[in-house]
């Protein structure tokens, strides 16, 4: 493309980020957040913040599930955890799917709590972006991410010095040099995980990116792509007979299952046409003891208990478990989910400063030549980094503001969150581009204030203040607070350090942000 | 390709865009490169009807949108063909058929990255997109072969 292959390699690193660095940013955030989904939906769910129970029973709960759902085809169970004392009951109802809550010690349903939270809003926009259509928004986060690949490996390709450059941060020279100091050492720093959490994240959804994968494998095999998930994945199915059956004990299918699994004990219980005589149960081994997100499954006939059908992943399988089990961090390890939090927050930052430096660069020169683009992309960028946390907090306060069994023209409580959420988002882009010159010391100062707000309305609303959590140990509910607090302060900081830098610079206020030094802020502290 | 690049500049030419500008951004990154670089003779330049001389290394929103298509369409399908390849080869080899499409998917992310990087730092579109459609070809032949 250029003459040289490292120019080329920037250009592509460039415009790659420009295009592409938006949706990046919100598939990071909402991975970060998602690192810690079951901890907000403590602090979104109120009541489902009880004590963990090593008493627990899955035959207590059974006449809440058949009076929820006598008629639905298959029951979904997640049994409780460390992180997520509920049991969880899915099914499906009038073409959708519905969760409810339940404690796993009585058997009683808790209340609905209206709201999607961690695990029902921010993981899945993650992944999806809460596109449906078409799948598109599976398709949209798979070129961001391969779009990801790309600009690490061009990355490293553009730059000479990269070991050099691993210790440089100079944050008191000018912005450009600065933000491309701290693009460069997020960057590198956390290069390693970047790049395998990104191809993690991909192979994930191998099966929807490269659909037609099997034809080679499985020419003239009737139904191809069926008998290859079956035969990659496990599966069991048994047609209803249409008579009345009998469930017996689940309490005695788990006790059996974790024989049969040596120890490992089960996490998710799935049985199909309940009441039916030809009912049967699906187990699936927890993935809280290793890295593997295994598929380790039994299934059992309901009525009788007796073993059908096991399943174990065959080794290539096993490795593409192994790798998104990597990414889920689904197993129980705290120290490594901080630091997954802390390297998200890394790759977010990383990607804002790649705007930024971008900015910076063509500040003067667009400003000359009348281009808008620094504008179009400041907003862009604003709205982005600050906005989509604004929106997040907004969701947050939200969560905490709206009575329980609150609806809006027929717009139910978790909908009406998520309406907050979107416009919040779109306000914050509006705000960015028609208040270029003072966005992000605003939204810094909108960050602040929100998760402040999230803080003082989660304890009065819920009597869990911080004191309180961390005295009794209610440790989902204190880090979510302190974290919120904790951000509140970075925000503050950063205002503050906008302002000052401001005052600093008798610089060309033109777009976007407004540091155009052009002398070294430094001789002002002087 | 020759004659489609330079029908697209004419029309570009009419509706009065910018060179070097893209979605009202400007995307005159690369410098125009000296004519002579790393010893190869550097031809991409073009006379138009206005005997103006365009130098086409300066991206433009044309070859972008040409080499962009070539990118991200056209190499997802060389690879996905590739991918279908690898699993049926995989099997003559003597590997599980599960075994053998979970490999190639996987390893399908690495060589549509390879694919990308390769369509972005090529000289010539036109020779991206000969490399492309005949890769792809020949890909397509030896799946049909190998089932």
């Amino acid at each position: 493309m250029a003459p040289t292959f490292r120019q080329s390699m920037s250009w592509l690193h460039t415009w790659a980020g420009v295009v592409l660095g938006s949706l990046l940013f919100v598939i990071f955030w909402m991975g970060t957040l998602s690192v810690f989904d079951h901890e907000i939906d403590r602090w979104m769910m109120p009541g489902t913040r009880l004590p963990v129970s090593q008493d627990i029973s899955l035959d207590r709960a059974v006449p809440t599930l058949q009076a929820l759902a006598p008629d639905a085809r298959r029951w979904q169970l997640m049994l409780p955890s460390e992180r997520s004392p509920v049991l969880r009951f899915k099914y499906d109802e009038n073409g959708g799917s519905v969760i409810r809550d339940i404690n796993p010690v009585t058997g009683e349903l808790i209340p609905d709590q209206g709201t999607l939270g961690g695990t029902g809003f921010i993981f899945p926009f993650h992944f999806k972006l809460h596109l449906e259509w078409l799948d598109l928004g599976y398709w949209l986060v798979g070129l961001a991410g391969m779009s990801m690949l790309v600009m690490l490996v061009s990355g490293v390709i553009i730059h000479r010095k990269l070991f050099e450059e691993f210790f440089t941060f100079r944050p008191n020279k000018r912005l450009q040099r600065s933000s491309l100091d701290l693009h460069t050492l997020t960057g590198v720093l956390a290069l390693p995980f970047h790049f395998v959490i990104t191809l993690s994240g991909l192979i994930i959804f191998m099966d929807i990116y490269f659909p037609l994968a099997h034809v080679g494998a499985y020419s003239g095999e009737q139904r191809a792509k069926s008998v290859y998930e079956r035969e990659a994945g496990g599966d069991f199915r048994r047609e209803k007979a249409n008579a009345p059956g009998t469930l017996t004990s689940l309490d005695a299918i788990l006790a059996r299952s974790e024989q049969e699994w040596s120890g490992r004990a089960p996490f998710l219980v799935r049985i199909w046409n309940p009441g039916d005589a030809n009912s049967y149960i699906g187990i699936r081994r927890s993935p809280d003891d290793e890295v593997t997100l295994n598929i380790d499954q039994l299934y059992f006939d309901a009525g009788t208990g007796e073993l059908l059908y096991r399943f174990e992943a065959a080794p290539v399988k096993g490795i593409q478990r192994f790798i998104a089990g990597m990414h889920f961090i689904r197993f129980e390890h705290w120290p490594l989910r901080w630091i997954y939090f802390l390297a998200g927050l890394s790759g977010c930052v990383m990607i804002a400063t790649g705007f930024l430096y971008w900015l910076e660069t063509r500040r003067k020169r667009h400003t000359k030549d009348g281009l808008p683009g620094v504008r179009i992309v400041g907003a862009l960028t604003v709205g982005t980094v600050t906005g989509i946390v604004i929106a997040t907090l907004a969701f947050f306060v939200g969560n905490r503001l709206l009575p329980l069994n609150v609806g809006v023209a027929g717009v139910e409580r978790a909908a009406l969150e998520v309406w907050i959420f979107y416009l919040v988002w779109l306000a914050g882009f509006l705000h960015a581009f028609f208040r270029p010159r003072n966005a992000w010391r605003e939204q810094c100062w909108a960050i602040a204030v929100l998760a402040v707000v999230a803080v003082v309305l989660n304890a009065i609303g819920t009597g869990d203040h911080l004191l309180h959590t961390m005295m009794t140990g209610m440790w989902s509910v204190a880090g979510v607070d302190l974290v919120l607090l904790a951000g509140a302060m970075t925000a503050i900081l950063a205002a503050r350090g906008l302002k000052r830098r401001r005052r600093a610079d008798a610089g060309v206020h033109v777009g976007g942000m407004e540091m155009e030094n052009v002398r070294n802020p430094r001789k002002s502290y002087d | 390709m020759a004659s489609l690049t330079k029908f697209l500049l004419t029309i570009r030419g009419h509706l009065r865009i910018r060179p070097g500008s893209f979605l009202l951004l400007d995307v005159t990154d690369v410098r125009p490169a000296p004519r002579q670089s790393r010893g190869v003779a550097y031809t991409d330049r073009h006379r138009t009807e206005a005997g103006r001389i365009v130098d086409l290394l300066q991206i433009d929103a044309v070859r972008v949108v040409l080499r962009l298509l070539a990118a991200v369409p056209a190499g997802y399908v060389l690879t996905a063909t590739l991918v279908a390849l690898m699993g049926g080869v995989l099997v003559w080899l003597g590997m599980p058929r599960a075994e053998a499409v979970s490999l190639a998917a996987m390893l399908g992310f690495v060589v549509y990255l390879l694919v990308l990087l390769r369509a972005f730092s090529l000289h010539s579109v036109a020779k991206l997109w000969t490399e492309l459609a005949g890769g792809t070809v020949l890909a397509l032949g030896l799946l049909w072969f190998v089932s």
